[in-house]
């Protein structure tokens, strides 16, 4: 019993897994069209072969798979939206960050990861102040009061 | 990035810390500090997309791994239920 609860677990975890290693490929297209740069045909090989590995090795049993699949399917069809936008935006921000990583190619790497990661910080700012403000005011006054 | 770059400015301006020799040096400051500025808006881009995709993954296993809750669960209770 305790084995198939294992194989379920990891089976609906693998349909995740199956479904981000597209970032394989889209990635290689972002690159391709967004940066201009052409591949030559081995490396498009190299590409194909590496995402069919990935597939393979991670797919798992079959008959477990449509056990899950039989199962309640409720909310997969928009985890599975999901992952597609997060491949995509994962996807484009690699390849964003080579091209701007690469556009002042003389300036300190390190000057421009500080930069990248202030703005990240300025983001996260802006996101703690929109979604939880109230808990983090909580939080700073249970801490102080835990001080005193 | 072709719709980013016709709305961000394009930084003709490099990162310039140290001012130059022309002008008054407070004024000269002021405008490298504004180029660095602008050249650093370029990396809020990526910035901005890796915090949606960090927080999209959170999403993402909620919905992904709700059934798979839902499933071990039933299978718990049925086990309690035989015992």
């Amino acid at each position: 019993m305790l084995c198939s609860i294992d194989l379920h677990h990891t089976n609906v975890l693998e349909l995740g897994a199956q479904l981000w290693q597209l970032k394989i490929p889209i990635t290689a297209i972002l690159f391709r069209v967004l940066l201009n740069k052409p591949l030559t045909s081995l490396k498009w090989c190299a590409l194909a072969l590496l995402f069919s590995g990935v597939l393979t090795t991670q797919s798992g049993n079959p008959e477990v798979m449509q056990q899950v699949t039989q199962g309640d399917t409720s909310g997969r069809a928009f985890g599975v939206v999901l992952v597609i936008i997060g491949v995509f935006v994962s996807a484009l921000a690699g390849v964003y960050t080579e091209w701007v990583l690469k556009r002042r190619a003389k300036h300190p790497f390190f000057v421009q990861n500080s930069m990248l990661y202030a703005w990240g910080v300025v983001f996260n700012m802006l996101g703690l102040v929109w979604k939880d403000l109230d808990r983090v005011r909580e939080y700073v006054r249970s801490a102080c009061a835990g001080r005193e | 990035m072709l719709v980013t770059s016709a709305v961000l400015p394009t930084p003709s301006s490099t990162l310039q810390v140290v001012p130059t020799s022309s002008g008054v040096s407070g004024q000269s400051t002021k405008s490298s500090f504004r180029g660095l500025l602008r050249e650093s808006l370029w990396y809020a881009v990526p910035s901005c997309l890796y915090m949606i995709d960090n927080n999209l993954l959170y999403y993402i296993l909620a919905y992904i791994d709700a059934p798979t809750h839902i499933l071990v669960r039933g299978l718990l209770r049925s086990r309690v239920v035989q015992h």
